[in-house]
């Protein structure tokens, strides 16, 4: 009842002839016209000796999607080909973003890997894999004139993607408990999760970095930006990008597309803001420490819209009062932040001479450095410097808002006024702990 | 009863018990040991270096121009380097160590009858030595100041002082002559046995679980003002992605020494393998490698690696002599994943 | 989910820890800070040690970095993990290097939990406390281990501790105040999965069959666009072209996180996978999923549940939630 298409037929076989041709004549260059060796490759390489040994040999290999091996080298178990449409769609992202399109990888043995080739030639299209798994009739008369063997090969080639053997994980795998029950104190409770490489959708965002970053139009787009001209390709960073080896010298040994990617695993930066406190420095030279906080990205775009919102006069309503709030809010927020990054250096750093910022600067931000040298010269601590610090912070903030907008003294004032709620609310916290 | 075999488990990994911390570097006098809490941080700095030319000249190339227009074409590299300042004469060494109990608990079995045989062998071991012989050596380690590695080379004095912390604060103190120890054999000198005493027992009653220790190692090496000091190198494997032929490690800028590197000085007290005598102790490895050397003193071969010796005893009830259960124990104490997916 | 007539609740801190040599691979494509699962699965274990006797039930954790150190080759345009040695194989030869990716860190830990009974009185959270912090510092966290502060960083190190949640809505939004302040200098952890959805719907006007994952690369990286600007030149009423580059602002510190995992397999049974660590759970193989996340001044969060992430299950979707909602952007054009 099979429809067979004689051109399609005639297309295939062509395919699969050039296909074994050209392994043909690569490995014949390689031998002198008088060696004996010839006759025998002439003969493997007939389509039904061929085809015979390759559905023996498929089974040394597998396609997948989700393989073992880079979560250890030396871990040996299942690896699966879960295809993204099967997978279903969810918010987060995986696997099940990729189309139609994805690519898919395969590991086993490397001597079998031309059967995988052969599997991957396509026709118009589509691959004699996919034939294989749909059983194409036509594929079928193009593998053999006997239907029976055809169907045999079919299915082996078929098999390609399927797990082999029973299901493993292994002591080196990733094995993770996931609760899922109400309580886990009882054992029950859990599922054993373990996480599989994602190799095709690695393979995708490895393809579209390395277009980002080596590709012509990527370089031609960098040089257009480097020259102040026009590009209508953007410029894209993966800042702090890692390039993490799979499998060391023989990326081979991990899997086929991880050898194509010569063993570079890219990992995308999901850090924390970089300071650490090897980055905070004293404040010093400057006779101010707003020049420094006003520099903070944060601080920068609360401002920004700060000035934005006023500036666009919006209607004296509670709406706005809050709206200006919170963006004041935020920027005090930031100051405190910035604030607290400068104490956890080691005290005593305003003391040098160095440093010229005024003194409630130094108290605000050197407690202990201020505290120590005060006492010792028996001199009394200061008892306004909430007031003074906070001062200061409605002045910078008038400052930056001044320009175009008349700010003045019950701006002063409110800004103060917050800030210096929020430090005492502070200092009766710590007063209240030690 | 019947028995079935009883197989190793296929997935079976064990956490490290001793578990120390990154070591710094503090630099300050040897008289103003006690003032130490103040010391500033020893840092690395980088230093451009030409190469040299490391090959003996052949005659033919003892020709002065040729000479001068090698230098003029200098190999230019930065590697790091660490140093005490000009004014001081002594290296502050400070790490903590942490000892935890449940030597011989998995963190991951997967198989329950090898388990309760596991427990019950580990439980044997303890019931007859206790953890007194493994802590002695560890003890040793920590007051022979093994763990300076290159830095106790050449040292004109070194005193080591061990604290263990209570909540944060040191609860009680001991301090030793490190270069009176011995580096090849663990037999405390009299004037320290009586402190090695004290310390084996509590580092052996922290890996029994009766309580939770903690460390504080200070160790201050007088080597005379301005030395090179040895912080550990770092692996780099790309070095094309770094202009630094050598980097050395750091904390929060503090040239110090990984903990890794502090936990296999520690850990070295197997002088219970054959070679012992000449070789003297080495870390333990499950298979007694020994990666300076690029060698393993304990081959399959031999039965001697920790696996026969390990699978004797659980599987085959073929006790090793006692030397070797030591050596069992402080390898599952070292931890790692000891699982066998071939046995299932 | 906790419901109204838990009135035990308690906010368990354990402050300024110090994680060495933590796994910063979170994922097979993102590295950098421990992976959001490491820290719920830490809350489980460390529920399961403590016993159900202890009288503690562990909710959900809230995560702020004071201080993050990876190993990594600085300088160049990528990185590179600085690596270990390991020991040489038995024939004396150099073992494969397996690269592991390690970071320093130091932490505060948020846990929303609830007491029984018996543990309310100060004395007793204080013990508990005190108790909990013990237990802490003998586990892995991340695969790192907990080591004191580092030298010369705190007088006196913070010490756990173990707070009733007020039923008063305000008296407990002055409370988290508080609690935010101490967190200083440090940033929190906060989901940003909304950012997935409005970027792949601005990418889906431009770009036929952009994706989620087209959507959370476009949020992974700078993006540098030119924009052609025309000017006329007020002498010869000309007008002229000119280029900027501008780059995409970028709503806060952005980055990506995997959140949890996906089923990839069925749900085997307990038993049936050979090399299963557990043969007594259903076993299944999974993938890492993806989302947004921020890491935000504590200081902006209004409520503890902004700070909070809790592990969900629902059929094959494994992954942790929090509740964080991001105030409306904020009006700024994108040349910051």
């Amino acid at each position: 009842m099979d429809n067979i298409d004689a051109q399609r037929v005639g297309e295939l076989r062509v395919l699969i002839a050039g296909f074994l041709k050209k392994r043909l004549d690569d490995k014949l260059d390689k031998l002198k016209d008088d060696d004996p060796k010839r006759g025998e490759l002439h003969a493997q390489f007939t389509p039904a000796n061929w085809l015979e040994n390759a559905a023996c040999r498929v089974s040394q290999i597998q396609a997948v999607t989700h393989s073992l091996k880079p979560i250890h080298p030396d871990a040996k178990g299942t690896s699966l080909y879960s295809p993204p449409h099967v997978q279903p769609i969810l918010t987060v992202v995986g696997s099940h973003c990729l189309g139609d399109g994805f690519t898919s990888d395969v590991v086993g043995n490397a001597a079998a890997l031309d059967v995988y080739k052969f599997l991957k030639l396509e026709h118009r299209g589509r691959s004699l894999l996919a034939f294989s798994l749909a059983r194409d009739a036509d594929l079928a008369a193009a593998l053999s004139s006997d239907p029976a063997q055809a169907q045999a090969w079919m299915a082996a080639f078929a098999g390609l993607t399927e797990r082999r053997g029973r299901v493993v994980s292994h002591t080196l795998a990733k094995q993770l408990y996931w609760l899922t029950g109400e309580d886990p104190h009882d054992d029950a409770n859990f599922h054993l999760l373990a996480p599989l490489y994602a190799t095709s959708l690695a393979h995708h965002v490895y393809q579209a970095v390395q277009d980002d970053r080596f590709s012509e139009e990527a370089m031609a787009a960098r040089k257009a930006k480097k020259e102040g001209e026009y590009s209508a390709r953007p410029v894209r960073q993966y800042p702090d990008l890692v390039i993490q080896k799979l499998g060391g010298t023989k990326p081979q040994n991990i899997s086929q597309l991880n050898s194509e990617r010569r063993g570079d695993n890219l990992l995308l930066a999901s850090l924390p803001p970089a300071w650490r406190s090897i980055d905070v420095k004293p404040l010093l030279v400057s006779n101010s420490m707003f020049p420094r906080f006003s520099r903070r990205a944060e601080v920068r775009q609360l401002v920004k819209a700060l000035l934005a919102f006023l500036k666009a006069d919006p209607i004296q309503n509670l709406k706005t009062r809050k709206r200006r709030m919170e963006l004041v809010n935020g920027i005090i927020d930031e100051f405190l932040q910035f604030s607290a990054e400068l104490r956890f250096l080691p005290s005593g750093w305003s003391q040098t001479p160095a440093c010229r910022l005024s003194s409630p600067e130094k108290y605000w931000l050197d407690r202990d450095g201020v505290e120590w040298a005060l006492t010792s010269e028996g001199m009394p601590l200061p008892t306004d410097n909430a007031e003074r610090v906070s001062a200061l912070f409605a002045n910078w903030l008038n400052a930056q808002l001044r320009d175009p907008l008349p700010m003045g003294d019950p701006e002063f004032l409110e800004w103060r006024n917050r800030m210096c709620e929020e430090i005492k609310a502070e200092e009766r916290e710590s007063r209240h702990d030690n | 009863m019947a028995t079935t075999a009883l197989k190793t488990a296929s997935v079976l990994a064990f956490e490290r018990k001793l578990d120390p911390s990154d070591a710094l570097f503090f630099s300050g006098s040897w008289g103003q040991r006690t003032a130490s809490q103040e010391w500033p941080a020893v840092s690395v700095r980088e230093k451009s270096v030409r190469g040299t030319i490391s090959n003996r000249l052949k005659t033919k190339d003892q020709d002065p121009a040729k000479l001068d227009a090698a230098i003029e074409n200098p190999n230019l590299q930065t590697v790091d380097v660490a140093a005490l300042p000009a004014d001081a004469d002594t290296l502050k060494v400070g790490f903590t160590l942490r000892v935890l109990g449940g030597a011989g608990t998995p963190s991951a079995c997967n198989n329950a009858d090898y388990q309760r045989k596991l427990q019950s062998t580990v439980k044997g071991y303890v019931d007859t030595h206790g953890f007194a012989e493994l802590a002695r050596r560890y003890a040793c380690n920590l007051a022979n100041g093994r763990f300076l590695w290159r830095n106790r080379l050449g040292a004109e004095q070194i005193s080591v002082r061990v604290a263990q912390l209570v909540n944060g604060q040191p609860a009680q103190a001991w301090t030793f002559d490190a270069l009176a120890l011995s580096l090849r054999h663990f037999d405390a000198p009299s004037e320290a046995a009586a402190a090695l005493a004290q310390l084996s027992a509590l580092i052996a009653e922290g890996l029994a679980g009766n309580r939770h220790v903690l460390l504080q190692v200070t160790a201050f090496v007088g080597m005379g003002a301005g030395q090179e000091v040895f912080p550990s190198q770092e692996l780099i494997l790309d070095k094309a992605k770094t202009t630094k032929s050598k980097t050395l490690y750091t904390v929060s800028g503090i040239a110090g020494i990984h903990s890794q590197k502090i936990g296999n000085a520690l850990r070295s007290i197997d002088d219970w393998y054959a070679g012992a005598e000449e070789n003297g102790p080495i870390p333990v490895e499950p298979y007694g490698s020994v990666t300076t050397q690029g060698k393993a003193y304990r081959k399959p071969t031999d039965k001697a690696d920790f696996y026969s010796l390990f699978d004797n005893w659980l599987l085959k009830d073929r006790t090793p002599a006692a030397e070797q259960q030591h050596f069992v124990l402080a390898t599952l104490i070292r931890g790692g994943v000891f699982g066998d997916a071939d046995k299932e | 989910m906790t419901t109204e007539q838990t009135r035990n609740k308690a906010l368990l801190v354990l402050p300024r820890l110090r994680v060495q040599n933590a796994n910063a691979i979170s994922s097979p494509m993102t590295w950098g800070f421990p992976a959001i699962t490491a820290f719920t699965g830490l809350m489980t274990a460390l529920t399961r040690l403590l016993g159900p006797d202890a009288g503690i039930a562990f909710y959900s954790v809230g995560i702020v970095c004071h201080s993050f150190e990876p190993q990594v080759t600085q300088g160049g345009y990528t990185r590179s993990f600085h690596l270990t040695r390991n020991p040489v194989l038995q024939d004396g030869s150099t073992a494969a290097i397996v690269e592991e990716g390690r970071a320093h860190l130091d932490i505060t830990l948020v846990f929303e939990v609830e007491l029984a009974a018996a543990l309310l009185s100060e004395a007793e959270r204080a013990q508990l406390a005190a108790h909990i912090g013990d237990v802490l510092a003998g586990m892995r966290i991340a695969g790192g281990s907990v080591v004191p502060p580092l030298p010369g960083k705190f007088r006196n190190p913070p010490r756990p501790s173990l707070k009733l949640v007020s039923d008063d809505p305000e008296e407990r939004r002055k409370e988290f105040r508080k609690l935010s302040r101490r967190l200083l200098p440090g940033f929190a952890l906060v989901s940003r999965d909304d950012l997935l959805q409005t970027r792949l719907a601005e990418l889906q006007k431009t770009t036929l069959g952009a994706t989620l994952l087209d959507a959370w690369l476009d949020l992974s990286r700078l993006n540098h666009r030119a924009v052609r600007q025309k000017t006329v030149d007020e002498k010869t009423g000309d007008t002229i072209e000119t280029v900027e580059w501008v780059t995409d602002s970028r709503p806060g510190w952005i980055v990506p996180m995997p959140v949890g995992f996906a089923a990839l397999s069925e749900l085997h049974d307990p038993g049936t996978v050979a090399g299963a660590r557990d043969p007594n759970l259903p076993f299944q193989f999974v993938e890492s999923v993806y989302s947004m996340g921020q890491w935000i001044n504590p200081l902006r969060l209004t409520d503890i549940s902004d700070l909070l992430w809790e592990p969900f299950h629902d059929s094959g979707l494994y992954r942790c939630f929090n509740a964080y909602q991001a105030p409306s952007p904020l009006p700024v054009s994108p040349t910051t």
